[in-house]
């Protein structure tokens, strides 16, 4: 019934272009220094004002968006964090937050418990050496467990998230091991993006081909990461995603993207309204009118059933919409 | 008896049709057009009876047909847990 229900607002929400899935990035300030972190330090964009971020949130409430996630940077380094939740759960969004989780207080758990949010989503590496090594933080990993221990204490449900490196490979059985003791989800992702300006340098942490393809093989790592199969007839291969179209993105200084990891503006909300940029903005109509086939290599590739293209992907790989991103390429390579 | 919304739900009115999310197990559920109608009354907590009263006056039914499928509307909802009932 269920499913049922999420296929007729699927369509309805595609054919209406409605953002009921929204990434809102309130700060890129954070307090740790991730390796592998797509944000770059040197170059923090100013913050929209508690006022300003609920009015956003009200606009985006009033355009259906039913999934909010609060991201960051680091979102507890924002003092008005636990309003901005409050807010949006007036507005009635199924609310997510993406933390580091070191900065989570008791107090906070017990507010994300009252408000009931969706989920805590929380980074973590791997073991407390290797977790730290990464963060660049000697004991973000003892804060960050306490955070689990606080919202777990409180049940608020935790969703724990490692990208899966070459710093971090031999870390996954642990990790597995240690969210299935404490009873929560886990999520691991091989993906490892260029940082938002476009420098690759954090793709050396990138797996390599053998330890992908056992990453693919591993049962166990489900249903954090799925190994695609089948075949798609070629029209049914979407290349350009639901992005702009049910997915939005708008970061710390109010631009908006059509996903947060699509970084092609379409405008910024001090300026115009969420629905002007959303509806009638020259952009969104463009990102709109890509249609897969116009992507030649990668529509005809022998992989395309099992590719995750992401066209925010191949724009800060190849500067090229169009073009073809060798990370969902290996990626792909990996899973047949 | 007073209705309000359980705390863990998450909704949206798209197209004339209520969405409704448990957040705690990520259920989805939807309503037709009396029963969006009616939570939008429920979201904010009402009494049964004040309920009746608003739907009758906008779908201009008669209170006493209405009493039964709300009633059982209102069963509903609570047996999926997405409302509180309080008092009888």
């Amino acid at each position: 019934m269920a499913e049922k229900i999420f296929d007729e607002l699927s369509r309805i929400i595609y054919k209406k272009n409605i953002p009921l899935y929204t990434v809102f990035e309130l700060t890129h300030k954070c307090n740790l220094s991730c390796k592998h972190c797509y944000i770059p330090k040197n170059k923090i964009q100013k913050e929209l004002k508690t006022e300003q971020v609920k009015s956003i949130l009200k606009q985006l409430a009033e355009a259906g968006c039913l999934h909010l996630v609060l991201s960051g940077g680091e979102v507890f380094l924002r003092k008005d964090i636990m309003q901005i939740c409050e807010y949006s759960r007036k507005l009635n969004f199924d609310l997510r937050i993406f933390t580091n989780g070191t900065l989570v207080s008791r107090q906070d758990a017990q507010k994300f418990a009252e408000i009931g949010i969706s989920g805590i989503e929380i980074s973590l590496y791997g073991k407390e050496k290797v977790h730290d090594k990464i963060t660049g933080v000697k004991g973000s990993f003892k804060k960050t467990f306490n955070a689990i221990k606080l919202l777990k204490e409180h049940g608020v449900r935790i969703i724990l998230k490692t990208p899966i490196m070459n710093i971090n490979f031999n870390e996954y059985k642990w990790l597995i091991k240690f969210s299935n003791s404490m009873d929560i989800e886990y999520r691991f992702d091989p993906a490892i993006v260029p940082m938002n300006n476009g420098n690759e340098s954090v793709l050396k942490y990138q797996l390599g081909k053998q330890n992908l393809k056992k990453i693919f093989e591993d049962k166990k790592i489900t249903p954090g990461l799925k190994k695609v199969s089948g075949t798609l007839a070629g029209n049914q291969i979407d290349l350009f995603c639901k992005a702009g179209r049910n997915f939005a993105g708008i970061a710390p200084n109010g631009t908006v993207y059509p996903c947060i990891q699509f970084l092609y503006p379409l405008g910024n909300l001090k300026d115009e309204s969420f629905g002007e940029i959303w509806y009638n903005s020259r952009q969104i109509k463009y990102i709109r009118s890509l249609k897969s086939y116009d992507c030649r290599e990668c529509y005809s590739c022998a992989k395309a059933a099992v590719c995750r293209r992401c066209p925010g992907l191949v724009l800060l790989e190849t500067n090229n919409l169009f073009g073809k991103s060798q990370i969902a390429c290996n990626l792909a390579a990996a899973q047949i | 008896m007073y209705i309000k919304q359980e705390k863990n739900i998450a909704w949206r009115v798209i197209e004339g049709k209520a969405y409704l999310v448990n957040t705690k197990t990520s259920y989805l559920h939807s309503l037709d057009e009396v029963g969006t109608s009616a939570w939008r009354h429920i979201s904010g907590g009402t009494e049964f009876e004040k309920l009746l009263d608003k739907l009758a006056g906008e779908f201009e039914v008669k209170r006493t047909i209405l009493h039964k499928d709300i009633t059982e509307f209102i069963e509903e909802l609570e047996t999926k847990g997405l409302i509180e009932v309080c008092g009888g």
